[in-house]
């Protein structure tokens, strides 16, 4: 078993296990299709354009984005009860990647398009990712 | 070749804690078969729309439809779509008949969401996402759906009263309906007033989980023709696939999936969305409705909203007034067969007093997996 990913990680193996090992290191990195150049994010270890083996792994330096969107989850799978309730939000990066994560506080006051960083949060079994207004 | 519809039935949907999946997919199948007057022998081959194993706590439930369906020895084929598998079980059976491989088909959809709690259900639900790189964040359904209305407010104005009123009118139209899981009206007071499941989406935005089984009776043209009188046709069958993760999504205001289903279908039935007569949509939220009348061509982007109050019977164009997942329930496997069952009823006119549509001869089956991660649609004529 490596590290666990977010609050509760349901897939244990993957290819693309890098981005959490990065994570952990406070990194952001990705994956691009050597062949095609497209960037993929969350992480693919496999090209489905081009169906090609290489994929080259990347950082992604922007740790700042706009909200495109936030809830925040009352009704929680079994799993999540204690933690409820909690805010899930997507920002995107300028590099035109959307990356999900817990923001820290209320949704109150928040509106779409609002500046955001991220937040890497290095726990004993795994990284979380934290989204923090600016 | 065409294929028609020539019989449809129901049981309840609800919280049905006196039957289990294979009670329910019997009443359904039960129904459909006196519908035309055809017996279990006269199938030749059976589609079953399961969404999922764990809600029944049953693995193989194709076999187990098989056995207590009274199938055996003939063919059963499982299919599964999400929330569309309803829907993708009738074109499994469409392209089946089309094939010539087989010519008299029972189509069963059923689901039995009630046998687990609700957290693990809405457990299971939310892992109809990226389990991956989502579910570690604690995403549900109802979450994913949020986030689009969130989206869809922010760029469009919509506001949480417009969605309120989808709910007001399928409660209405649900009240008239006696195998609706909610049979009661409510005021948009009430919807608006009522607990939060996931921000903006209210209890009321969203569909119930919901035991449920519907099944339809299918088969091609030169044999409906000595069976009935009122074959209901099908003009189109389309599918359209879109990504599993909202957030490979250029848009989260719209459903691409649903936009290419509805291309492919209408080019198919030679129509165009101002000659749809009745709709089924999939509102498995209350957004859902409004951001499919906007991908449908039903009205343009953004203007949902300005199009409820046209979705009751009289005004433009009829939409879900049957109750709707929102008030009728959302079995996943049976829904697209539930919608299925609707139109079919619509077309004949025989829709229960109140809630016919005048004149009503194309209907749109609009029938949406996960968060557009499928769209299925079919155009009924009678």
């Amino acid at each position: 078993m490596g590290l666990s990913f977010g609050m509760h990680n349901f897939i244990s193996q993957s290819k693309a296990k890098r981005f959490i090992e990065a994570l952990q290191e406070e990194r952001i990195e990705t994956t691009r299709c050597i062949k095609c150049d497209r960037t993929f994010f969350p992480p693919r270890a496999d090209c489905p354009h081009c169906y090609d083996n290489g994929v080259q792994w990347f950082e992604v330096k922007s740790r700042e984005g706009v909200l495109k969107t936030f809830t925040t989850v009352m009704v929680a799978p079994q799993e999540f009860v204690d933690h409820s309730p909690y805010c899930v939000g997507i920002i995107e990066l300028p590099e035109g990647i959307s990356i999900m994560g817990w923001i820290k506080g209320t949704e109150n006051g928040l509106q779409v398009g609002d500046s955001f960083k991220i937040v890497i949060e290095r726990r004993a079994n795994g990284p979380m990712i934290y989204l923090e207004k600016q | 070749m065409r294929v028609a519809v020539i019989g449809v039935g129901q049981g309840k949907f609800g919280r049905r804690d006196d039957a289990n999946l294979r009670e329910l997919a019997f009443e359904a199948t039960k129904a459909a078969l006196d519908d035309c007057g055809q017996t279990i022998n006269d199938v030749d081959a059976t589609f079953t729309g399961i969404a999922s194993d764990h809600f029944a706590q049953q693995l193989q439930p194709g076999a187990l439809m098989s056995d207590y369906l009274g199938v055996q020895p003939g063919p059963n084929y499982r299919v599964e779509a999400a929330c569309a598998t309803g829907s993708a079980a009738l074109r499994t059976a469409l392209m089946a008949i089309k094939s010539g491989m087989h010519e008299l088909v029972l189509v069963i959809g059923v689901e039995k969401m009630c046998e687990v709690d609700t957290n693990t259900a809405v457990g299971y639900i939310g892992r109809g996402g990226d389990v991956q790189w989502e579910s570690p964040f604690g995403t549900t359904f109802p979450g994913n759906y949020a986030m689009i209305a969130q989206a869809h407010m922010a760029r469009y104005k919509t506001t949480k009263e417009d969605l309120a009123r989808v709910a007001v009118k399928n409660h209405f139209y649900g009240a008239k309906n006696p195998y609706a899981q909610f049979q009661k009206e409510i005021t948009l007071e009430k919807a608006l007033n009522a607990p939060m499941i996931s921000s903006p989406l209210g209890l009321f935005d969203c569909s119930p989980l919901t035991d449920g089984a519907a099944a339809a009776i299918l088969t091609s043209e030169e044999r409906a023709r000595n069976l009935t009188d009122t074959p209901i046709w099908i003009d189109a069958s389309s599918v359209a696939t879109d990504t599993m993760s909202l957030l490979d999504r250029k848009t989260l205001t719209e459903l691409p999936a649903s936009q290419e289903a509805a291309r492919i279908a209408y080019a198919q039935a030679k129509t165009r969305p101002k000659d749809i007569d009745i709709a089924c949509v999939h509102d498995c939220f209350t957004i859902a409705e409004i951001v499919a009348y906007e991908d449908l061509g039903f009205c343009s982007p953004g203007s949902g909203k300005d199009f409820i109050e046209e979705a009751y019977i009289g005004g433009r164009l009829p939409v879900n007034v049957d109750g709707g997942l929102k008030a009728k329930g959302h079995p996943l496997g049976a829904t697209g067969l539930g919608m299925l069952k609707e139109l079919t009823m619509q077309l004949r006119g025989e829709a229960e007093a109140g809630r016919q549509a005048n004149g009503a001869e194309i209907g749109l089956m609009h029938n949406v997996g996960g968060t557009g991660h499928y769209c299925f649609m079919h155009i009924l004529r009678r």
